[in-house]
């Protein structure tokens, strides 16, 4: 039987906007494919052993919490740059996105060369194209933070990828409102083919498409 | 005074037709921004702010300085802009800018307190709690904590829930002279945190995870810091003894019925009676008040074909008013139908942000116990998909647009009680619908 460990990180700060969503609905649609399915919960007060994790996922969180969390992380830069580069999968949202990159008002990682700048806060509903997937994707925004990023894997200049490394300023939870991302990131991870049971979660993607789309 | 008249013939005039509280404000705002500054009113001002709970306490507090004899203006439970406070002064103003009143209770929404408070000064505020809530508009907690201090005037006088944690922020940098309400360990108290999304959960002065003796909600308890002295105390006003069966709450030797068992209703009396006896109110004023504040539209039971039907009412994007509903229904250990939905998410704009949906501890339902959750609105299928994420079977999820077809299926596909959790928007349909004889 197929193993998956999760490790949540920050999850007691880095804990807004209802991310932890997106970790419930991959459990549950690890589980439904009978993959036997641990989330290790982790935080300032733990040591982190990335070769424990097959997938890491971060979320949002206020600016002071990001800013402990920033230093508490950056003693691992080198064991999560070698967890990159051996494939290991991580999924950041939100403000999360801005520890990995450069960012003036943290000690972030610098792992890659995108950058974090301060804004007014803004919110936002944006429907967003990525050449990996046939649907558009339903794009939450609720930031005081622009990216600049080179090769974005979103339009409208969101989103980064590197390896399995899967960063993006998008709330949604981003997993919850896109089934189809949803199927995309689950087969990644287990390297399969598998369709998911997400008949009720795309009917309210179509909802969402048709009722907007008409404005 | 031309902007006043102007301001009190808006009045008139809306007050034919029966609408509109902060026109006259926003009209006369236009016309002259410096308006403020005309009117004479009393020191004797008490603004209540936060997350949720505004408007309650600002009503009931005004009906217990009423039951007092006073003479009391208030905005409390319309709009809480500054926009509508300035037409509360315009309306009862004089022409000569005499406002009079004994006290004025003003509700204040969170981002506002900052155009309100410079021009019609508070004595007293109390902030209910700040919570997650209208993520699109509010942004975080952190985001309206530091709207509300900036806001607040130096020697102001703070009434605050001692068992919040995150409150305690409001002196750490100075002192407000601060009188903190509380409520000691209850038979519903608990000793093991159950939510990870908590607004705060280390200590503010050293960045130490905080530990509890025990929980009342969320970060609420008896919270300390195990490395330094940062810790819940000093509180003023403690409830000693909850009982929700009974509908009672003591305080010292007085003992309150109220006319609703739950949590936020109990915080947003104690509130009351802090700044009430802090103003050397009577005990008889304050009762009389609180028995009877009933709000008809927050909590509707009915009886259908003897089925029980419980009806709460909670805003939508607010997790923490949520939670409690949640915990309201997890005290029936029966079979139930639950039922949520609105119309609009919010009136205020367009957004459909659902990530509220995963800060609420639906995972906290006995599952076994459900017999089918029935969602409604445009968003039927969104909510039905967030339960499907607690482990809800698919076939137990019924997500209808209209609520017509919602309680057609309620009414003849199921036979459990029925509990359901709805916007404002749709208290009314639903109940009306529920009460339609059956064909």
């Amino acid at each position: 039987m197929k193993k998956i460990v999760i490790a949540h990180l920050y999850y007691d700060l880095l804990n807004l906007y209802g991310e932890s969503g997106n970790i419930s609905v991959l459990k549950y649609h690890l589980n439904s494919l009978n993959v036997e399915t641990t989330i290790i919960k982790l935080t300032v007060t733990d040591s982190l052993d990335f070769s424990d994790y097959d997938l890491v996922y971060i979320g949002s969180g206020t600016n002071d919490n990001l800013a402990l969390v920033a230093k508490h992380l950056i003693v691992y830069k080198e064991s999560f740059r070698h967890y990159i580069e051996n494939g290991g999968f991580v999924l950041a949202t939100g403000n999360a996105m801005s520890l990995f990159g450069e960012y003036d008002d943290i000690d972030s990682l610098k792992l890659f060369d995108y950058v974090a700048i301060n804004t007014k806060k803004y919110a936002d509903e944006l429907v967003l194209d990525a050449d990996f997937l046939e649907n558009k994707l339903i794009a939450f925004k609720n930031t005081s933070l622009a990216f600049s990023i080179k090769n974005p894997l979103f339009s409208n200049n969101e989103g980064f990828k590197y390896n399995n490394f899967y960063a993006m300023n998008i709330l949604g939870p981003v997993l919850y409102r896109n089934p189809e991302l949803l199927n995309y990131f689950i087969n990644k991870l287990l390297d399969s083919t598998q369709n998911l049971s997400i008949d009720i979660d795309n009917i309210a993607y179509n909802n969402y498409m048709n009722w907007k789309n008409k404005e | 005074m031309f902007t006043l008249l102007i301001g009190k013939t808006l009045i008139f005039l809306l007050g034919l037709l029966n609408r509109g509280t902060s026109l006259p404000g926003d009209v006369a705002l236009r016309m002259n921004k410096n308006i403020w500054k005309y009117f004479k009113i009393t020191d004797n001002v008490i603004a209540v702010t936060g997350s949720s709970g505004k408007g309650s306490t600002g009503k009931l507090l005004t009906q217990v300085l009423r039951n007092e004899g006073y003479n009391v203006i208030t905005n409390a439970g319309s709009s809480n802009l500054d926009s509508a406070v300035l037409s509360l002064l315009i309306k009862n103003a004089k022409l000569n800018g005499n406002v009079t009143a004994d006290y004025i209770v003003l509700e204040v929404d969170e981002r506002y307190c900052k155009h309100v408070f410079p021009y019609v000064k508070p004595k007293h505020v109390i902030v209910t709690n700040i919570t997650r809530d209208q993520p699109p508009r509010q942004g975080n907690p952190d985001l309206v904590y530091a709207e509300i201090i900036k806001a607040l005037p130096k020697g102001v006088n703070l009434i605050l829930n001692g068992d919040d944690p995150y409150l305690r922020k409001f002196n750490i940098n100075n002192e407000y002279s601060t009188t903190y309400f509380g409520i000691s360990k209850t038979k519903y108290s608990y000793s093991k945190s159950r939510y990870d999304n908590l607004n705060i959960s280390y200590c503010p002065y050293c960045n130490t995870k905080l530990s509890y003796n025990f929980y009342h909600f969320e970060a609420t308890g008896d919270y300390y810091c195990p490395n330094c002295d940062f810790k819940r105390n000093d509180i003023k006003f403690e409830i000693s003894e909850v009982d929700y069966e009974r509908y009672l709450i003591t305080l010292n030797n007085e003992t309150y019925k109220l006319t609703e068992n739950m949590l936020y209703f109990i915080y947003n009396s104690l509130g009351v009676i802090t700044i009430s006896k802090l103003l050397g109110i009577s005990y008889a004023s304050i009762k009389q008040a609180i028995e009877k504040e009933y709000n008809q539209y927050s909590h509707v039971t009915l009886d259908i074909n003897d089925r029980k039907v419980e009806v709460l009412n909670n805003k939508a994007e607010n997790a923490s008013t949520y939670n409690q509903s949640i915990l309201y229904i997890n005290r029936f250990s029966n079979a139930k139908v639950l039922v949520i939905g609105w119309k609009e998410i919010s009136r205020r704009y367009d957004y459909d942000d659902l990530s509220w949906l995963f800060d609420i501890d639906f995972e906290s339902l006995d599952i076994n116990q459900i017999e089918a959750v029935v969602t409604m609105g445009i968003n039927a299928y969104d909510i039905a998909s967030r339960l499907k994420y607690c482990g809800i079977a698919d076939s137990k999820l019924k997500p209808f647009i209209e609520v017509s077809d919602a309680t057609e299926y309620i009414k003849d596909k199921t036979v459990s009680d029925i509990y359901a959790i709805l916007n404002f928007d749709h208290m009314q349909p639903f109940i009306n619908n529920m009460k339609e004889d059956n064909k």
